[in-house]
């Protein structure tokens, strides 16, 4: 009688659980700052992939597959993004991943991705450290920090010509690579450095670097941070009398800090690859359906994750709904149309990219220069 | 001048360390528990704070509500948490104390969400400037309430009932409670006590910042590290480290390197354990408050 009943309940499981007549999913991990410094990113790029996994999906999906993002909180952390990125890889299974936001946590997330042999698409981050030869399963459709940087110093060394500069920042991969950088490229024109100030992430006090720089009267600050410090070293710099040009790459570009900032970012500018206002068509659209579904404009941010996840769509469409076929088809990818122009991957999984500066003054994002696609190649 | 003003930077960071820090070694006198849950007290004053300004307009009102909130988030993790586990050993109200603490900044997180909160009080809006010299009168606010508070606590522990009843429960709870006093009620005071000046000291930094729900963490190991070079327990000792501490981190952070200003204060812990693990200021074995 027990035996029968055993038998009876294993074949029930069976039929319950066979695989066949159920929807085959494409699962993309995303392990991004849910809580922590750059949580305001964590939502704006939550809410774009999944609008990217809505749109595919309502377009028939991938050859059939159900387009599925998972979300873990990595903290903006490079330890909380291991965690996260296994468990999305182990736990999940997902077939890709996106990159953790900033260049420490993503360098994490990357680490995971080729252990496990999972393909990775960045779409924040800039440390030129993520995409490197012999890097087989990582891939970023925006900018190196190479590029970002010869763009801006470009413009500064031709255009803006500061004599006295000074650099606070958060002492991370992002941070600091992106300080020396540009230390080295504007001592090389003739600039020099008055202040180097790195902090945590999540400093908020930054009385004794601001009255190191009074003495000092820097007339260009790269703040090199997240929205929260800034907005804390931009209120402390007026209540202390400091006046500068602040400057960032990246970070502090999206449209939410500066609305944030209000009056305390007047004449702030900053280095992306996006703008809400972009003429371009791809663009346009991406913000229109944001902004129709979030009630807000979008960031580059979330433009970029919007790119990753189409991307490894079509990478899946091409390749298969497996991890070594996205892989694969992402490593052959070449010109693939998207809002922050066509992608094709070097040797590397380096995209070329397109930049936009901007100067915020009277309330207003002002666009002052824009680039013509920049390869990796003239960035490094 | 510069060194003029970074020690007056050290002072003012001095007020917020000693607020906090004194509240953490009042718990550790009487219980000997370490509340690593302190710190989120000082975000939730801030945030408290800051949502009464934002709805009152009145930056004393937000004060208030500010001390009123804490004291009670204070008295119920007495009431709800440590007294069950009074009789067990500490290791588990330690834990405890870590849990509530994860309790509190992922609360903070659902509650109010991770974007960063600041607002501008008509105090910290207004710069004083004397020659060189420039700061808002909010800055010499935290100062001076920090500075009346700390007295105030000073005559209070010395000659209030309640304050004297502190002190005997801190030398020794048990023979209080054979020699009648309700040491319960003031062991639930001490922690209402020092969850209100780390809210106070969150009130008072808000305008002048901005507040995260993980701003708590920081705030808890800067106090920790202030509690254990001035004596845990040891509340002169305590606010003493707090200033030093304080002082030396805003002159290293200027002069020396910018890259390892927060390492000092950690320094300056392992170097007070290696000469005078007892604490800064001598204390007297008979009491310890």
């Amino acid at each position: 009688m027990r035996s029968t009943g055993v038998v009876l309940a294993a074949a029930a499981f069976l039929l319950l659980t066979r695989p066949g007549g159920a929807q085959e999913v494409l699962k993309i991990g995303f392990p991004t700052c849910l809580s922590g410094p750059g949580a305001v990113y964590g939502e704006s790029t939550s809410n774009a992939v999944r609008m990217a996994a809505d749109e595919i999906n309502a377009a028939g999906g991938v050859k059939g597959a159900r387009v599925e993002v998972v979300l873990a909180d990595g903290k903006c952390d490079p330890r909380e993004a291991a965690l996260a990125a296994e468990k999305l890889v182990i736990n999940d299974r997902v077939h890709a991943l996106l990159g953790g936001i900033a260049s420490s946590p993503s360098l994490a997330v990357k680490a995971v991705a080729e252990r496990e042999k999972v393909p990775m698409v960045e779409g924040v981050a800039g440390t030129n450290a993520l995409t490197v030869k012999g890097a087989r399963y990582v891939f970023r459709v925006v900018p190196n920090m190479a590029m970002y940087t010869a763009f801006s110093t470009d413009f500064l060394c031709t255009r803006l010509k500061p004599k006295r500069v000074a650099y606070v920042f958060q002492q991370t991969d992002f941070g600091t690579e992106t300080s020396e950088l540009s230390k080295a490229k504007l001592e090389a024109c003739g600039a020099r450095t008055v202040g180097w100030f790195p902090g945590r992430p999540d400093e908020t006090n930054f009385a004794t670097a601001i009255t190191s720089l009074k003495a000092q009267q820097p007339d260009l600050t790269f703040l090199i941070h997240w929205p929260p410090a800034a907005i804390a070293f931009l209120r402390q710099a007026r209540e202390f009398g400091l006046k500068s040009t602040w400057f960032n790459v990246g970070s502090l570009s999206g449209p939410d800090f500066t609305q944030k900032a209000g009056d305390l970012a007047e004449g702030f500018m900053g280095v992306n690859v996006f703008e809400p206002g972009s003429t371009r068509p791809l663009a346009q659209r991406f913000t229109e359906e944001y902004r129709r579904r979030y009630g807000k404009v979008p960031d580059w941010f979330a433009a970029g994750n919007y790119v990753a996840v189409k991307l490894i769509a079509d990478a899946a469409a091409r390749g298969g709904v497996s991890r070594d076929g996205i892989a694969r088809a992402l490593g052959e990818t070449k010109g693939f149309k998207s809002l922050l122009g066509e992608i094709s991957f070097d040797p590397t999984g380096q995209a070329p990219s397109v930049f936009t500066l901007f100067r915020y003054s009277g309330g207003r994002r002002i666009v002052v220069t824009e680039s013509e696609r920049m390869a990796a190649a003239a960035g490094k | 001048m510069e060194l003029l003003e970074q020690i007056l930077n050290g002072v003012v960071n001095g007020c917020i360390y000693a607020l906090v820090a004194v509240g953490l070694t009042l718990v550790y006198g009487i219980l000997e528990v370490i509340n690593v849950a302190h710190g989120d007290l000082f975000m939730v004053g801030a945030f408290v704070a800051y949502f009464a300004y934002v709805t009152t307009g009145s930056y004393v009102a937000a004060v208030g509500a500010s001390v009123v909130a804490t004291a009670l988030v204070g008295w119920v993790m007495e009431r709800v948490v440590f007294r069950p586990l009074q009789a067990q050993p500490r290791i588990n109200s330690l834990i405890a104390s870590v849990g509530l603490s994860l309790m509190l900044a992922n609360g903070a997180l659902i509650l109010w969400g991770a974007e960063p909160r600041f607002f501008r009080t008509p105090l910290a809006a207004t710069i004083v400037t004397a020659g060189p010299f420039s700061l808002s009168v909010q800055r010499g606010l935290v100062v001076a309430a920090s500075l009346a508070l700390i007295a105030g606590l000073s005559v209070f522990l010395r000659r209030a009932r309640l304050g004297k009843a502190l002190r005997a429960c801190a030398q020794d709870l048990e023979a209080c409670g054979l020699a009648g006093i309700e040491t319960q009620r003031v062991v639930a005071f001490a922690f209402g006590l020092g969850a209100a000046l780390a809210g106070v000291a969150g009130a008072l930094l808000s305008p002048l910042s901005v507040m995260t729900p993980d701003m708590g963490l920081l705030a808890v190991l800067k106090a920790f590290a202030v509690v254990v070079v001035g004596g845990f327990g040891n509340v002169p000792g305590t606010i003493a480290a707090a200033f030093v501490m304080a002082i030396a981190e805003s002159l290293g952070g200027a002069f020396v390197s910018a890259t390892y200003q927060d390492s000092i204060v950690f320094v300056i812990l392992a170097l007070a354990l290696m000469i005078r693990p007892t604490g800064l200021v001598r204390e007297r074995l008979e009491e310890n408050i």
